[in-house]
């Protein structure tokens, strides 16, 4: 293995924050260890020091920003009639019979965890002067405020999900709770591929009489002459069908819908999500999926077909700095150009081909959690045989139309 | 360097089926000519010329043959012993494994230059010899990585010697100097061993060959093939039922090869269609029929290995894992533990789904021998009652895929 191997083998998450932030090496857990030197000590000393201090810091902001939720018991969700700063991006949804943002109870716990937000319990009166607001009400004197024992104990919070929304919304993505199973779907149309069979030029002749023995017949390669490898794989090929969707006796459900961080993110009209994700407590059952609980979860997918007849255009403008991937494409696009046509179709060919494979279509992000541990998973239906016929696979086939592109036996020319 | 290495293999590895098709039958030696004109399907004249060369062929030569490999059934294994014959299932698509060896059958080759039987200028690495020679640079490396470490360790308790530090800093450029040769150099290439390797060869001159070797001498002081090829099951039957380019002395039809493949994994004489050899035989067959060279993965815990021409050529890209449609085989601790080997050798993991008939269905087509009269035919109709479907799984680190 390389060394570079070795490199990816070690995780980002498994990386010690360095809370100094200069000086010590960054990679792995090895250089923190003592050596006996004075100078590891005086290192590790200053380094613990700084994430004292910054642990320690009182937190501070202005009176008038801080911002309250009132939490309402009955409807199990919090109302914020003073909304303000940056967190409403994402977080909340808009009430209408009360005037203001109203928050689930994740999002509210999230909020409250990391200080973002003081909360109280709702009254009668508080009702009663949010319906018209037009004097000054004091929380404070007026209202119970709830510490975050209290707030844990009255939502009704599933722990697992609110642990992989914390998680995900703490490294910056964009994250909100699916609603409940929205519309019907259409049925993935899956093209049938007995057809493809009788195209194929080795079987022509057949309908003439010159060549009678069919696939796979014991004395095929024996009585049939093949000039290319590629008509005999093809020959071979029993074309069997994928497995239909069957209704799963217990389907899981999308959780979460998340984003990349992106400055001009808008909750009306969110863009496609970059992954959809569904929580899987593994705590009390540690069963994999079956494959019909699989499909499902892939059918309940949001494409983007369906999101652009519902959601209107929204004009994503692009971020203003250049991630690495962007750089590096870049790059690749330029040495690309400089290519003669044939061999750089036959390069994207060959790479879209691999993307194919690689990847699937239809990706959905499992989160697997199991008493507080997280791990993330990618599930994507496989399509080997590009019987799917993908945007990806309709490339290929405007590239070089006709060819049998799931055969990647690439016959040389002799 | 791998580019001209790529060539040599290209030259060997030029077939990937054991099969050889009309237009590189060696008996004709008209490899030229000996192809089809070019068809477009909008033109009319293409068609007629086409079909008159294709008659032309029919009437003008046979079919080559291909039936020259020999496989007995012994003790519960498919055996392959006949030396080209190993030599031919092995290039020609990677097909079974050398008793003796890892996968390739290089014993023979590898006991020649061990005992000194041959003499080479520039003797032939085997897969086996280029793994040792990696490791041992691999070894090295660490070595003299340690040793860096050591010294730098002295640099820092202020006791390192100023010749010490010279070495540091050579130690520093030799290290910088083998990471990047170790990762330009892919499968098959090394440079360092060289000089040990004659090193080695040397002092074997002098030694006698052993009593334990001398049995593997006959008369004339050749040596003896005692390796064979053993081929798996599925390809057995893929090697008889898909390219029919195998003789298997032992059975007297296809049917009754299918017979002891799937009761080689229940006792019971009748056959259900979740026979695992059946599920096991489709997906290869699956694989194998659009290219990929499939290999079993049992030493990453999985069923399958595709890799893309063959083991010389690239890393496996894929392993599959077999699973069952209808229940749970497989909790997720123990898909986590393969999915994360798997991920570790950067290969991605695959699920294969295997739907069956019902065994009314099944044996409607197994049991019914009027209906078809090829066996071949058979068992194709058979196979066409399955259904498969694939599932990728991949690890997602969401602190990577933010921007």
């Amino acid at each position: 293995m390389s060394q570079d191997e070795l490199n990816d083998l070690i995780d980002v998450e498994d990386e010690i924050q360095d809370w100094k932030n200069l000086g010590m090496p960054k990679r792995g857990t090895k250089e923190f260890e003592p050596d006996g030197t004075t100078f590891q000590l005086n290192s590790l000393e200053d380094s613990r020091n700084a994430m004292f201090n910054a642990l320690g810091a009182n937190r501070q902001h202005h009176i008038k920003n801080t911002l309250v939720g009132i939490w309402k018991d009955d409807s199990n969700s919090c109302l914020v009639p003073n909304a303000k700063g940056n967190y409403f991006k994402d977080v909340g949804k808009y009430n209408k019979l009360y005037n203001c943002i109203e928050l689930n109870p994740i999002e509210t716990i999230y909020l409250v965890e990391r200080g973002s937000m003081v909360i109280y319990l709702s009254d009668d009166e508080f009702m009663d002067w949010l319906k018209d607001r037009n004097m000054e009400f004091d929380y404070e004197t007026n209202l119970v405020a709830l510490d975050l024992e209290y707030l844990y104990a009255l939502s009704n919070v599933n722990f697992a999900k609110y642990q992989i929304y914390a998680y995900l919304k703490r490294l910056g993505y964009i994250i909100q709770e699916r609603e409940e199973i929205e519309q019907e779907q259409e049925q993935e149309q899956e093209q049938s591929e007995e057809h493809k069979q009788d195209k194929s030029f080795t079987i022509l002749p057949r309908v003439w009489g010159i060549l009678s023995y069919p696939v796979l017949h014991s004395l095929q390669f024996k009585k049939v002459h093949y000039f290319r490898y590629t008509d005999v794989y093809k020959s071979i090929q029993l074309n069997i069908p994928k497995i239909p969707k069957k209704e799963p006796s217990s389907p899981f459900h999308l959780t979460f819908n998340v984003w990349k961080p992106t400055p001009n993110f808008s909750k009306k009209s969110p863009p496609l999500p970059d992954f959809q994700v569904s929580v899987i407590d593994t705590s009390k059952n540690t069963d994999f999926l079956k494959f019909s609980q699989i499909q499902q979860l892939l059918f309940e997918k949001t494409t983007s077909l369906q999101y652009e007849l519902k959601v209107k255009e929204s004009i994503k403008k692009k971020p203003k700095m250049e991630s690495k991937k962007e750089v590096r494409a870049k790059k690749q696009a330029e040495r690309q150009s400089k290519l003669n046509e044939s061999t750089r179709l036959r390069n994207e060919y060959l790479k879209t081909r691999d993307e194919v494979i690689k990847n699937g279509h239809g990706n959905i992000v499992l989160a697997v959690i199991n008493n507080g541990i997280i791990n993330f998973i990618q599930l994507g239906i496989g399509n080997f045989n590009m019987s799917q016929k993908t945007e990806q696979v309709n490339r290929l086939e405007e590239i070089y139309p006709g060819r049998h592109h799931e055969l990647i036996y690439n016959e040389p020319v002799y | 360097m791998a580019k001209k290495n790529n060539k040599n293999l290209n030259k060997i590895y030029k077939y990937p089926l054991p099969l050889i098709i009309s237009s590189n039958s060696n008996g004709l030696n008209l490899n030229l000519n000996l192809n089809l004109p070019n068809l477009f399907p909008h033109n009319p004249i293409s068609w007629i010329w086409y079909s008159i060369k294709l008659l032309y062929y029919n009437l003008r030569y046979d079919v080559p043959s291909n039936d020259d490999i020999n496989v007995v059934y012994k003790d519960g294994i498919f055996k392959i012993e006949n030396e080209s014959s190993m030599r031919k299932i092995w290039r020609m698509g990677f097909f079974g494994k050398g008793v003796l060896s890892r996968s390739e059958p290089t014993w023979k080759e590898r006991t020649l230059i061990r005992l000194n039987l041959i003499k080479t200028d520039k003797c032939k690495l085997t897969m086996e010899d280029i793994t040792r020679q990696r490791r041992a640079e691999r070894t090295d490396f660490k070595k003299k990585r340690q040793k860096l470490q050591d010294l730098e360790l002295k640099k820092r308790k202020d006791e390192i010697t100023d010749e010490e530090l010279k070495e540091m800093d050579e130690l520093d450029k030799i290290l910088v100097e083998m990471r990047k040769a170790s990762q330009v150099g892919s499968i098959g290439s090394g440079g360092s061993f060289d000089i040990e390797k004659d090193e080695e060869e040397d002092e074997e001159v002098e030694e006698v060959i052993r009593e334990e070797d001398s049995k593997l001498i006959d008369s004339n002081g050749r040596l003896i093939q005692i390796e064979y090829v053993q081929l798996q099951f599925v390809e057995t039957f893929f090697l008889k039922f898909a390219l029919n380019t195998i003789k298997i002395s032992n059975f007297a039809n296809l049917t009754e090869l299918f017979k002891v493949c799937c009761n080689h994994y229940s006792e019971s004489n009748s056959i259900n269609p979740d026979n695992k050899f059946i599920l096991e035989y489709l997906v290869y067959h699956y694989y194998r029929s659009m290219g990929w060279c499939v290999r079993s993965g049992i030493k990453f815990g999985t069923d399958y290995l595709l890799y893309k021409r063959g083991p010389p050529f690239m890393h496996a890209e894929f392993c599959l894992l077999i699973m069952d449609l209808n229940s749970n085989n497989l909790d997720w601790f123990q898909v986590f533990t393969k999915a994360r080997v798997v991920g570790s050798v950067k290969k991605t993991l695959v699920l294969v789904y295997v739907e069956t008939p019902t065994i009314e269905e099944f044996n409607q087509v197994f049991y019914d021998n009027n209906e078809v009269d090829d066996e071949g035919l058979k068992f194709l109709k058979l196979f066409k009652l399955y259904k498969i479907s694939e599932v990728i799984y991949k690890r997602w680190n969401p602190s990577r895929t933010r921007d």
